[in-house]
Formats: structure tokens, C-alpha cells, sequence
């Protein structure tokens, strides 16, 4: 992947089934994630029954969601092979989107997916 | 997106540097569109790459419950963008948006879009916003439909 970053965040692993983030969680400082390698579900349950997964690969950004609107996460990460991941602080984050076109580019991609997969819900309701 | 080519216009460039307080007459005789109330502005399904920032007016985001009758998914105002998602996505516009007043818009073409949104971060983070506060009332919608079964 060739994204050039102004700021490197923290390198983290996890094994398959690890929860990167749960949801109802509010931290003081959320953590956004790039994946370097492996594969993220990013999951938002409706009810105990009724839920939405969105799923994520290298390269993708995830945990942006909570950051913008100001709220408890309203999703939980589940790492659904081994993942490397890079998790910035929202000022890095900043930094990056700032420094990085094609870094904002693909932030803003993956919230336009999530969005057009849960719309695609509401039309089958 | 496509880069922004050397020939910009200054007016947009102004707008990418500035936000809504850079609007001039000028600038909307050139991207400028009017919409009256009930007027469909995006057709869900149709292809398009313009992206579309709000002057003044309400714009309600629909999809389309049978001949002639739209369920509301969201309700946007002056300062929002919309348009955007087909053209990050390179896909069919993702919902039907309809003028809820009338309202009066800039038509933003690929190639202007990217001006302004390579000129200053704010658009960058204006869209996160707008799909962040998006994402968050259809889960709403979702939530309550399935609460009131």
C-alpha cells in the first residue's frame, strides 16, 4: 500500500476473533485504524436479533464513525483473520487527512460504503 | 477523483479557501442551480458525478416507496453537501433528493469538486461530518423500525 503518512500511529496486532473496539463504549480518546494487513468486521447491532456488518480489508480506515459524530462507539471491530493494524489518535488522524489526500480520500470512502450498505437496508425494510 | 488542473477557476478556488462566505453572485451564475419545493434534484439510480453544496433552501434525501410517493431518510440544510458518495464511489446515486423548499445550490462538476476539496481540509473533514451524522440517522431509522415491530 502506498499511502505516505504525515504521522505513524501504534502499531498493534491481533489474533483472529480479537475485539479491536466495542461498541457503547465512550473513551476519552478514540482510536482510528488503518489495516495493514488482514481483515475487519465492523459491526452495529440494531437489536439482540438485527444487525449490520460492514467488512474491511487492507488499506481500509475504521473507528472514524464515532470520532465525527461525537458519541459512544456505535460499533464494535472484530478482527476476523490476524490483523495488523495502525491506530492514530484523532490528532494524528487529523494530521494525516490534512498531509494526505489519498489518506482522506479513503476515509471518506469507507463511511460512503457503510452508508450506502445501511441505506440498502432501510429500501429492503 | 481527478486532479485539479492548472486552469482553475479563481471564484472556486476562493470557495475551496474561504467556505460558503466565498459565494458570490458570480460564482452562482456559473455553478448556480434553483430548485422549487417538490422538485427532484437526484434521481436514485442515475449515474452522475456533479456534487452538490447547499446555499439556501432544505433538501430531504428519499427513497422511493412506489409511484409517486418518497419515504424521508434524512433532511439536509444550507452548508451540506450531497452528491458526493456517487462520486467517491464511482456508483449510481445511492437515493433520490428532493428540494423540501426552495432552494438554491452549487452544481459542482468532478473536476471543480476536486478544486476546491484539494484547496483547504475542511471539505475533508465537512464530508466525514455529513456521512458520520448520515450514517448515524439511518441507524436511527432502522433501529425504530425494528423497535415497532
Amino acid at each position: 500500500m502506498s499511502v505516505q503518512l504525515k504521522e505513524t500511529g501504534i502499531r498493534k496486532t491481533y489474533l483472529i476473533d480479537d475485539v479491536i473496539f466495542r461498541s457503547d463504549y465512550l473513551v476519552m480518546e478514540p482510536c482510528v485504524y488503518m489495516i495493514l494487513s488482514g481483515e475487519v468486521d465492523l459491526i452495529h447491532k440494531y437489536n439482540p436479533l438485527q444487525k449490520e456488518v460492514f467488512h474491511y480489508t487492507q488499506g481500509d480506515i475504521v473507528g472514524v464513525l464515532e470520532v465525527y459524530t461525537g458519541t459512544v462507539r456505535l460499533t464494535e471491530a472484530v478482527a476476523r483473520t490476524e490483523v495488523q493494524a495502525m491506530c492514530f489518535t484523532r490528532e494524528q488522524f487529523e494530521k494525516n487527512m490534512i498531509g494526505n489526500l489519498k489518506f482522506a480520500l479513503i476515509a471518506i470512502r469507507n463511511l460512503s460504503k457503510m452508508l450506502r450498505q445501511v441505506n440498502g437496508r432501510i429500501k429492503k425494510l | 477523483m481527478t486532479p485539479a488542473t492548472p486552469d482553475q477557476d479563481l471564484d472556486l478556488l476562493k470557495l475551496g479557501f474561504e467556505g460558503e462566505q466565498a459565494i458570490t453572485a458570480e460564482l452562482y451564475q456559473k455553478h448556480g442551480h434553483s430548485y422549487d419545493t417538490r422538485q427532484i434534484i437526484i434521481r436514485e439510480g442515475e449515474f452522475g458525478r456533479e456534487v452538490y453544496l447547499i446555499i439556501s433552501g432544505r433538501v430531504v434525501v428519499t427513497e422511493k416507496v412506489n409511484q409517486g410517493s418518497y419515504k424521508i431518510l434524512n433532511s439536509l440544510g444550507p452548508g451540506e453537501i450531497f452528491g458526493e458518495m456517487a462520486l467517491m464511489e464511482g456508483a449510481p446515486r445511492s437515493a433520490t433528493l428532493i428540494a423540501a423548499a426552495p432552494t438554491r445550490l452549487l452544481a459542482l462538476q468532478e473536476k471543480d469538486f476536486a478544486t476546491i476539496f484539494q484547496s483547504h481540509p475542511r471539505w475533508a473533514f465537512k464530508l466525514l461530518g455529513a456521512l458520520g451524522r448520515r450514517i448515524q440517522t439511518a441507524f436511527k431509522v432502522v433501529e425504530q423500525h425494528y423497535g415497532n415491530r
